[in-house]
C-alpha cells in the first residue's frame, strides 16, 4: 500500500480513537444554560431579598462552589449567622465588626479578618483566607447583592433577618 | 516575476489588508478615547447586536479560524528556534549535516508561514464581521499594541525571507554570523508577536486595568500584564517548540518511509530523531508551566479555577491524561526501537519490559477518575461514588506522583539510549552508575513520600502545594544525571550510531506523537477559552449572542477532530510542496 495512504489511515485511526473515547466513554455532561442576568431592581420585601440572596449564593457569587460538603474547601455556612457573634470573640479575630450582621458583611468583603481554623491559604497558618473579596471584579457583587446574601444566611441559620429592605423603609416612612 | 518575489509581495499585501481591517477600529476606539481623555464602559449587548450571515455559524467560523491560526502559528514560531540552534551547532562543530537539516526544516515552515497569515486574516475577518462590538471594545484598550503587532509582522516577514533566501549566499565567513543575526531577529520578532497577541487573549480571561464596568484606566501596561500573561507566554513558548518538533519529526518519518536508499534513510532517521528529541525535551517542562498557569487562574478567580479543574471540565483532564500518556508511551517506544542503532543497544533491550511496565502503571494511575459514573444500584453496592481502593488514585496527589515518575522513567529510557553506543572509560564508571541509581531511588522515594504524606495525611490545602517540591526533585535528578553522564562519557569509547537501522513501525510512533499533539492543543485551547463561559471578557463584558452557551466536551472533541483532519490535510499539502521545491532545486 502507498505510504501516504498508510500514514493517512493511521492518523485517521488515532483521531477516531480519541474522538470515540471523548464521545462514548467520557460521561456526557450537558453544561447549564448561561444564567439570566440578575434584575437590577431593589427587592421590595424580606422574602424577595432572601430569594435574591439564595440566587446570588448559588449563581453569580459562586459561594456554593467551595462552601459545600462535596467541595470541602471552605467551612459550611448553615450556621454561620448563628455563630457569628461567637466568632467576634475568638482569639484570631482581627476585624472591626460589633455584631453578627457586621461580621457577616466583613467576611464577604474582607475574608481574612477571621479565618476559620483549617481553612487558611497554604503556608499562612490560617491568617490569610483563600477566599476572594466578593466586591472584586472576578465576582463583583454590589451592595444590594451582599445584603441579600447576608439575609439569606440569616434565614438559613434560623435567626432574625436584620437587613433592612429599602422598599419597606420607604413605605414605613410614608406612613 | 520570480516566484519568490511573488510570495513576498502576496504576504505583504495580506499583512496590509489585515492592517486595513484593524485601523478603522483603532481610530474609532483608541484614538477617540485618547482624544476625550476618557474610556467608556464595556458595551452591554443584546442578541440583536450580533450580525448574522445566512448559513454561517459565527462561533464555529471563529473557532475554526482561530484554531487553524494557532496550529500554524505554533509551528512557524517553533521551527526557526531550532533551525537557529542547529545552524549555530553546525557552525561550532563544523558539520554540514546540521546546516542541511536546518535548511530543510526552514523550507517546510516557509509555506506554513503564508498559511498562518491567511488563517490570521480569516480570524480577523470573522471577529470583525460577527463580533464588531467586542472588537471595538478590545481595540479601544489595545489599539496601540495592535499597531505594534502589525509592525512586528512586517519585521518578522522580512527577517524570514532574508533568512531563507540568504541561506546559501551568506553561508561562509563573517556573512554566516550575519545570517545567524538575522535568525535571531526572526525569532525575537516572532516571539514578540506571540506575546502581544497573548496579552489580548489573557485580558479576555483575567481582565486587568479596567474597573468592574470595564472602564479602562488608560495604562496599557496594566491591561497587558494581567494575571495570565506571564504564564501563558511561557506555556505557549515551550508548547510551540514541542509542537514544531513533533510536526518536523512526522515529516522526517514520512520521508524515511519513502526513502530510496540507505543514505537517504539514514538522513531522515537522524532528522526524525533530532526533531523528536526537541519535541520531547520541550514536553518535559510543559506540565510545570501548565501548573503555574492553573495556579494563576485560581489566584485570579477561585470560581474560574474550580470550573476548570473540579467542575464542568474535570473530565476533560482525564482525556488530557490519556493523550499525554499516549505521547509518553509513543516517545518511549521510539527510543526503545532506536536502541539497535548503537552497538551496545542489545544489552539494554532486556530492561525495556520493566520500563514499559512502570510507564504503563503510572499512565493508569494518571487517568483513574476520582468520581465514577455509576447507576444507583452500583453506587449503593460500592457504598458511594468513590471506589474504596481506586478512589484515592483519582486525587491530584496520586497523579502528581504518577506524572513525576513517568517523567523520570522517560528520562531513564533516554539515558539508556545514549549509552547504546558509548562505553565509559573513566575509573569511577561503576561509582557513577551507582550514584545515578541512588539518585533515581531517592527521588522516587521522595516523590512518593511527598505525595502520600502531604496529599492524604495533612490539611487539604497542601494537596496541590506539595507538587512543587516533587517537580523540583524530578528536575534536580534530570540535571544531576546529565552532569554525571557528561563527566562520565567525556572520553568514552563511542561507536558511530547506525542511522536508518530502525524498523519502519518506529516511524508510526512519530506520527502518533504529531497527531496527538495537534489534537491535544485543540482540546486544551477549547477549555482555555471555554472557562470564560458566557463572558467575552470575564466578569466585565457578557456574551449575549445565541452561541453564548458552553459546548459539551463531546461537541468540542468532534470539532477538534474535524479541525485536526483539515489541518493535517493542509500540512500534507505543504510537505508535498516542499518536496516539489526540493526536486525543482535539484533539477536546476
Amino acid at each position: 500500500m502507498n505510504n501516504f495512504i498508510k500514514v493517512a489511515l493511521f492518523s485517521l485511526f488515532i483521531i477516531g480513537v480519541y474522538t470515540l473515547y471523548s464521545v462514548k466513554i467520557i460521561p456526557p455532561i450537558t453544561p447549564e444554560e448561561p444564567p439570566k442576568e440578575e434584575a437590577s431592581g431593589q427587592p421590595a420585601t424580606v422574602e424577595e431579598l432572601v430569594a435574591l440572596g439564595e440566587q446570588v449564593y448559588n449563581g453569580k457569587g459562586a459561594c456554593a462552589l467551595c462552601h459545600s460538603p462535596v467541595a470541602g474547601r471552605a467551612p459550611l455556612l448553615e450556621n454561620a449567622a448563628l455563630i457569628a457573634e461567637d466568632r467576634i470573640k475568638e482569639r484570631g479575630y482581627k476585624g472591626k465588626a460589633a455584631n453578627a450582621e457586621e461580621y457577616l458583611f466583613e467576611s464577604l468583603v474582607d475574608p481574612s479578618a477571621y479565618v476559620v481554623p483549617g481553612f487558611g491559604a497554604a503556608g499562612t497558618k490560617d491568617t490569610v483566607s483563600p477566599m476572594p473579596a466578593v466586591v472584586e471584579s472576578a465576582i463583583g457583587l454590589n451592595r444590594t447583592e451582599i445584603d441579600a446574601v447576608i439575609a439569606y444566611l440569616q434565614q438559613l441559620a434560623g435567626v432574625e433577618v436584620t437587613i433592612e429592605v429599602e422598599g419597606l423603609k420607604t413605605e414605613e416612612a410614608a406612613r | 516575476m520570480k516566484p519568490r518575489f511573488k510570495s513576498i509581495l502576496s504576504l505583504t499585501a495580506l499583512a496590509a489588508l489585515q492592517l486595513l481591517f484593524v485601523l478603522p477600529y483603532f481610530f474609532s476606539g483608541a484614538l477617540a478615547a485618547e482624544a476625550t481623555g476618557a474610556f467608556g464602559p464595556a458595551p452591554v449587548l443584546a442578541a440583536g447586536d450580533y450580525p448574522k450571515v445566512t448559513g454561517v455559524n459565527p462561533r464555529m467560523f471563529v473557532w475554526m479560524a482561530a484554531q487553524m491560526h494557532l496550529w500554524f502559528a505554533a509551528f512557524v514560531l517553533a521551527v526557526p528556534i531550532f533551525v537557529l540552534l542547529l545552524e549555530v551547532v553546525g557552525v561550532i562543530r563544523k558539520e554540514k549535516r546540521y546546516d542541511k537539516v536546518a535548511y530543510e526544516f526552514l523550507r517546510v515552515s516557509l509555506t506554513a508561514y503564508s498559511i498562518t497569515a491567511i488563517t490570521g486574516g480569516l480570524l480577523l475577518v470573522g471577529l470583525i464581521v460577527f463580533y464588531p462590538d467586542l472588537m471595538k471594545y478590545l481595540s479601544s484598550i489595545f489599539g496601540s499594541t495592535m499597531l505594534l503587532y502589525a509592525l512586528f509582522f512586517f519585521v518578522e516577514s522580512a527577517a524570514l525571507y532574508l533568512y531563507y533566501y540568504g541561506w546559501k549566499p551568506m553561508s561562509s565567513g563573517g556573512l554566516k554570523w550575519a545570517h545567524i543575526g538575522v535568525g535571531l531577529l526572526l525569532n525575537a520578532s516572532g516571539t514578540t508577536l506571540m506575546f502581544i497577541a497573548n496579552a489580548w487573549v489573557t485580558f479576555m480571561m483575567t481582565p486587568a486595568g479596567v474597573d468592574m464596568a470595564g472602564v479602562f484606566d488608560g495604562n496599557i501596561w496594566h491591561a497587558v500584564r494581567n494575571h495570565l500573561w506571564g504564564p501563558m507566554n511561557l506555556h505557549r513558548f515551550i508548547a510551540n517548540i514541542a509542537y514544531g518538533g513533533s510536526i518536523v519529526a512526522a515529516y522526517a518519518a514520512y520521508r524515511f518511509l519513502g526513502a530510496s536508499g540507505d543514505k537517504e534513510k539514514a538522513h531522515y532517521d537522524w532528522m526524525g530523531y533530532t526533531a523528536n528529541l526537541v519535541a520531547i525535551g520541550a514536553l518535559l517542562p510543559l506540565p510545570f508551566a501548565g501548573y503555574w498557569l492553573t495556579a494563576e487562574i485560581y489566584a485570579y478567580s477561585q470560581q474560574m479555577g474550580i470550573t476548570l479543574m473540579g467542575g464542568l471540565f474535570a473530565w476533560l483532564f482525564i482525556i488530557q491524561a490519556v493523550l499525554i500518556g499516549a505521547l509518553f508511551l509513543a516517545a518511549n517506544y521510539y527510543l526503545w526501537c532506536g536502541f539497535k542503532r548503537g552497538v551496545n543497544g542489545e544489552r539494554y533491550l532486556k530492561y525495556v519490559r520493566y520500563l514499559a511496565f512502570v510507564i504503563a502503571a503510572t499512565f493508569l494511575v494518571w487517568f483513574t477518575p476520582h468520581t465514577l459514573i455509576l447507576t444507583p444500584e452500583e453506587a449503593s453496592s460500592l457504598g458511594g461514588q468513590y471506589h474504596p481502593l481506586l478512589g484515592p488514585l483519582g486525587l491530584m496527589p496520586a497523579k502528581n506522583i504518577a506524572v513525576n515518575i513517568m517523567l523520570l522513567f522517560t528520562f531513564l529510557s533516554f539515558l539508556l539510549y545514549r549509552r547504546s553506543h558509548r562505553t565509559p572509560t573513566v575509573k569511577w564508571a561503576r561509582a557513577g552508575n551507582a550514584m545515578e541509581a541512588a539518585l533515581f531511588t531517592a527521588a522516587i522515594a521522595n516523590i512518593i513520600f511527598l505525595g502520600v504524606y502531604y496529599g492524604y495525611f495533612t490539611n487539604s490545602v497542601y494537596k496541590v502545594a506539595s507538587s512543587v517540591p516533587q517537580v523540583a526533585t524530578t528536575l534536580f535528578v534530570i540535571a544531576a544525571c546529565l552532569v554525571i553522564e557528561y563527566l562520565m562519557h567525556r572520553n568514552s569509547e563511542t561507536a558511530e550510531l547506525k542511522w536508518g537501522r530502525v524498523p519502519d513501525r518506529s516511524q508510526y510512533a512519530l506520527f502518533l506523537i504529531a497527531v496527538s499533539f495537534t489534537w491535544l492543543m485543540g482540546l486544551m485551547g477549547f477549555v482555555r477559552s471555554a472557562i470564560r463561559q458566557h463572558w467575552h471578557v470575564y466578569s466585565v463584558m457578557r456574551d449575549n449572542s445565541p452561541d453564548a452557551f458552553t459546548p459539551s466536551i463531546a461537541y468540542a472533541a468532534k470539532t477538534v477532530s474535524v479541525g485536526t483532519i483539515i489541518f493535517m490535510a493542509i500540512v500534507a499539502f505543504i510537505f508535498w510542496l516542499s518536496h516539489m521545491g526540493r526536486e525543482g532545486e535539484a533539477d536546476e
